[in-house]
């Protein structure tokens, strides 16, 4: 899987491409304990390029959320591809993410809120 | 400090067996998933007391993480509740009454929708240390994903 990451206005966009399970879930939660040092921890995860998403790796992204709100910041979601969205949401994580269909305007709400 | 029973919430367990840590055992079809502790633990002091419950401790004692791994003979006794019909022989992990006040979420119930089982996917993905949210996710997402093809292969 690949990463790749880059800040806008003090908000972290971290951007996956392949699968996204396991294997690849240290790498994302590594990032996602680095940033969330900064407070407020602002955080849009841009899962546009992912086609699977396993357990572990929504154990990682509610474990980012939860770390996120801790240090006054948030995890948002945008840009979930079908099968995805299919997992997030027979899971009801849905009920516990923000999630936005493009990436510039899950980095605005961070403004608006 | 006390005991902690490891029971789906719409189960009762009535006895149980633990070793200090935290435990798995099942004694006449109750399956329990014990903390406890010497000092407060009148159930610990049967044991501890009983002639024949060293030898039930010794089975029950270790970690098996995999059915096929050595230690799994401490999980054998579980087996019985999955004939009683107590338990499935694959589900959503047994939460003590502690764990399951904690679910408070709505994406946290979705693992409400099906049964406890002796193994499932709670059991291969997690550890004894998991955190409860990780745990949860692993029984939502089996649930969400469920298939008989899945079932086998876990088990």
């Amino acid at each position: 899987m690949d990463l790749q990451s880059k800040s806008i206005d003090n908000i972290k966009v971290l951007t996956l491409t392949g699968r996204f399970d396991a294997l690849t879930s240290p790498k994302v939660q590594s990032w996602l304990e680095d940033v969330s040092k900064n407070q407020p921890a602002q955080i849009v995860v841009n899962l546009s390029g992912v086609n699977f998403i396993d357990s572990t790796a929504l154990s990682t992204l509610v474990a980012g959320m939860k770390r996120a709100r801790q240090a006054g910041g948030d995890l948002r979601l945008c840009k979930l591809q079908q099968p995805v969205r299919m997992i997030i949401e027979l899971t009801r994580l849905d009920k516990a993410f923000e999630i936005f269909p493009g990436e510039e305007e899950t980095v605005q709400s961070f403004s608006a809120s | 400090m006390g005991c902690e029973w490891g029971v789906h919430p719409t189960h009762t367990p009535k006895s149980g067996i633990n070793h200090g840590k935290s435990q798995r055992a099942s004694i006449v079809g109750q399956f329990v998933n014990v903390k406890y502790s010497i000092a407060s633990s009148g159930l610990l002091i049967d044991i501890k007391t009983g002639g024949s419950t060293q030898v039930f401790d010794q089975i029950l004692l270790g970690e098996a993480r995999t059915f096929g791994s050595g230690n799994c003979l401490q999980r054998l006794p579980e087996l019985l509740n999955v004939l009683i019909g107590d338990l499935r022989l694959i589900g959503v992990k047994s939460l003590s009454p502690d764990e399951a006040s904690k679910i408070t979420e709505k994406w946290q119930q979705k693992r409400n929708e099906y049964d406890p089982g002796f193994t499932g996917l709670w059991y291969i993905q997690n550890h004894l240390n998991s955190a409860l949210d990780e745990i949860l996710i692993t029984d939502a997402y089996y649930v969400a994903t469920r298939t008989w093809r899945e079932d086998i292969r876990i088990f």
